[in-house]
Order: C-alpha cells, then structure tokens, then sequence
C-alpha cells in the first residue's frame, strides 16, 4: 500500500509543491505525528479486517446467512467511515488554496494518507477525485460516527491520552489473541486443505482415462471386468447426474466428485469406513430417502437407481450397522462421500 | 483573490482532520474486534479437527 501511486486521484493534473523547510518545534510537527498515527492505525486495521474475513469465511460454512448480516452490516460502518474521509479530503482541497507553501506540504501528506485509507475501506478512484476537487461527495449517513463511543479521543488534543485508552488495549490485547487461535486453526486447514487439492490433482488423469474407457469396458462381458472397470460402471454415471446438479460451479463440483473416486478407490481397497461419522451416515440416509431413479426431465438417473434399491432393503438402523460392520456397499459410500468431499470444496450439498 | 491562512491556522486545520481520521479508526478497529470476538465463538474448533483427520486418513 506504501507504494500506492496517489497522484492518480489528483482531479486536475496540478503539480505538487515540494517544499520542506520547517523549523525544529514546528507546528506542523503535530500534523506529522497525528499523520503517522493515522497510518499505523490503517496497517493495523488491514490487518485486522485481513482476520476478520477469515474468521467470518469460516462462520460463512456453517452459518451463510448470519455471516452476510455480520458483512453488510460491516460494510455500511466502512461506508461511514469513507464518507468521513471523502469529506476530509474535500476540506484539505478547500484549505489549499489559503496555505502558504510552507502548510501545502503537511497538506499534500495529510491528503496521501487519508487517500489511501479511503482506497483500502473502499472508495472508488471517482469520488476521491471529486473530494480532491472540493465537492462534497454524498456517501448516505454517516453521523453515527459523530455518536461514536470513543468521542473523547477525538477531542483530545495530539498526544493525551484518551479516558478510553485502557479499555482500547485491552480490547486490542484480546482481539490479537483470538487473532492468533483463529489464525491457527486457519493455517489447519489450509494445510488440510492442500493435501486434499494435491490428491485431487493426481486423481485427474486416472478420472480422464476413465471417462474414456467407460464405453469399452461397457462392451465387456459382466464376468470379465475388473474391479476397476465396474467402479468406473458406477461412478461415471453417477458423475454426470451430481454434475448437472452443480449447475452454478462445475469445477468445485468435479473437485468434490474426484476426491470422491479417490475415497472410492481407497474403500474398494481396504473396505473400511472408519472415517465416516454420524453426519455422514445422516446424509446418506437422507441422499437415499430422497433418491429418484428418473430425472424430472425423463432420463435415467442410475445413480438415484442404485440408492433407491438400497433404500428398499435396509431401515435406517442397518445402514449405520453396515458401515460399522464394513460391509462394503457402494451406494452408502457414495452418498457419504459426496457429503464429505461437498463439505470440503464448500459447495452445496446435492438435492435429489 | 483568496485570503492567506496563516501556517497556524492551516496547521490547526490539519491537526482537526487528522485527530478525526485518527478517531475513527480506533472506532472501527473497536467495532471490527467486538465483531471478531463474535465470530470467534461460532468457529467450530471440532469440526476442524474433523476435517484435519479425515483428509490424513486419506
């Protein structure tokens, strides 16, 4: 951000003044030292906000509705906050003209450093320029910051310490903890995260070679295919109908499906479901309830088929007894799979 | 033709805005730690844990 070329914002070309020549004791030193305030403040709040989109990325997997409150209502107080600042902005552009050249520099300072705190909360380059030019640019209400609970720092002069100023670092000390474990825990599972993208990337070439296979291995005769050949049977139709349900992103879509092959390959070949948690079993039990053997468009959901058969044999009980029985059933492993791996790519579960 | 402000005065001016600036945004980094603390709660440490299992069961 430091090396933010504000000069762009600059509404009339107009050269700037270079000129310092201040005197030790300087009033304008006051200026620099709020000036440096202000910009150790807006590292600090990058930071933050940079913790505070992850924290709310995470609540986002659980909880989408309440996170999109928590950021628009987040938004709209950066909204106050750029109004605030396109109106500082219009100030400096109308106490210019009346400084000395000695002033214009600490001006020139103060506007560089307001800017690009407008540009990180999100000004555009359009109304920057129209403060620049003295206009007062209309950003909607923002007199709640006038109300704000930290009033009396705004009124102290440079260099006292606000009333506040203990409660600020102790919020600021806690914040920063909660930081750091939110942090970790981000860092878990990225990495996590990674191993499963890294898995995805090898299993692409063998999902490839089997979509092409799949019509060979279907001219086989039953009792000649290998165990390979009749997961593939399985799975690519099953690919095909989960794939026109992810209308909206299908490569998050095939992410989630290849890591379920790759789930597949590994169940096949130790025939355990040790990984799979109540959640899952829930979901199967769901996916399989509400399996259909024919799309609403007339075609052939093998797929929906294979549940249904499923669900014509067992209750509820059995299935959970099955996968801890591990007694291999494909379609039970497929609809766990698809919940584990949807979960993971953050997509939407699969409606059936 | 517009009237000088002394370099006082102009400083003065600076000093009002900046103090503003400065005022608001320890009122934002207040109410972006209050919102962080919130969410903190909702982040489901045993749900990551999960996750971190099954995929090095993989």
């Amino acid at each position: 951000m430091s090396d933010m070329d504000i000069e762009k914002y600059r509404p009339d070309n107009g050269q700037r003044i270079e000129n310092d020549v201040r005197k030790p004791d300087d009033p304008s030193q006051h200026v620099d030292g709020l000036a440096e305030k202000a910009n150790a403040g807006f590292g600090n709040l990058t930071q933050l906000e940079q913790k505070l989109d992850k924290a709310v990325d995470l609540s986002a997997t659980e909880n989408p509705a309440e996170a999109t409150i928590y950021e628009s209502t987040l938004a709209e107080r950066n909204r106050e906050s750029i109004g605030q600042r396109l109106e500082a902005i219009s100030t400096l552009a109308q106490l210019e003209p009346q400084a000395g050249p000695e002033a214009l520099e600490s001006i020139n300072k103060v506007r560089e450093i307001i800017i690009k705190d407008a540009v990180r909360l999100g000004a555009n380059e359009e109304q920057i320029k129209a403060a620049w030019a003295g206009q007062v640019v209309e950003m909607g209400p923002n007199k709640e910051i006038e109300k704000a609970p930290n009033s009396a720092i705004r009124e102290n002069p440079i260099g006292m310490v606000s009333p506040d100023a203990d409660r600020v670092v102790d919020d600021e000390e806690k914040g920063r903890k909660m930081l750091s474990q939110v942090e970790e825990q981000k860092q878990q599972i990225e990495s996590a995260m990674n191993q499963f993208e890294a898995k995805v990337k090898d299993l692409q070439n063998w999902f490839l070679d089997a979509n092409r296979r799949e019509v060979e291995i279907k001219q086989k005769p039953e009792n000649m295919r290998t165990d390979e050949e009749k997961m593939i049977l399985t799975m690519m139709p099953a690919f095909r109908t989960l794939e026109a349900g992810y209308k909206y992103d299908r490569d998050k879509m095939a992410k989630g499906l290849l890591g379920k092959l790759e789930y597949y390959q590994k169940v096949t070949g130790t025939s355990t479901f040790g990984e799979v948690n109540d959640q899952d079993k829930n979901f199967s039990l769901e996916m399989i309830n509400k399996a259909r053997a024919t799309e609403p468009d007339g075609q052939e959901n093998p797929f929906g088929a294979s549940l249904i058969r499923l669900r014509s044999k067992q209750t509820p009980e059995g299935v959970g007894k099955e996968i801890q029985n591990n007694d291999f059933r494909p379609e039970v492993s497929v609809a766990a799979m698809i919940k584990y791996f949807t979960v993971k790519a953050q997509v939407r579960p699969i409606e059936y | 033709m517009v009237q000088k402000k002394s370099d006082e005065e102009v400083f003065n001016e600076l000093n009002k805005i900046m103090t503003e600036v400065v005022a608001d945004q320890e009122d934002l980094r207040r109410t972006q730690t209050k919102y962080f603390s919130e969410f903190q709660g909702k982040v489901d440490s045993k749900k990551i844990s999960n996750i971190k299992q099954e995929i090095e069961g993989l």
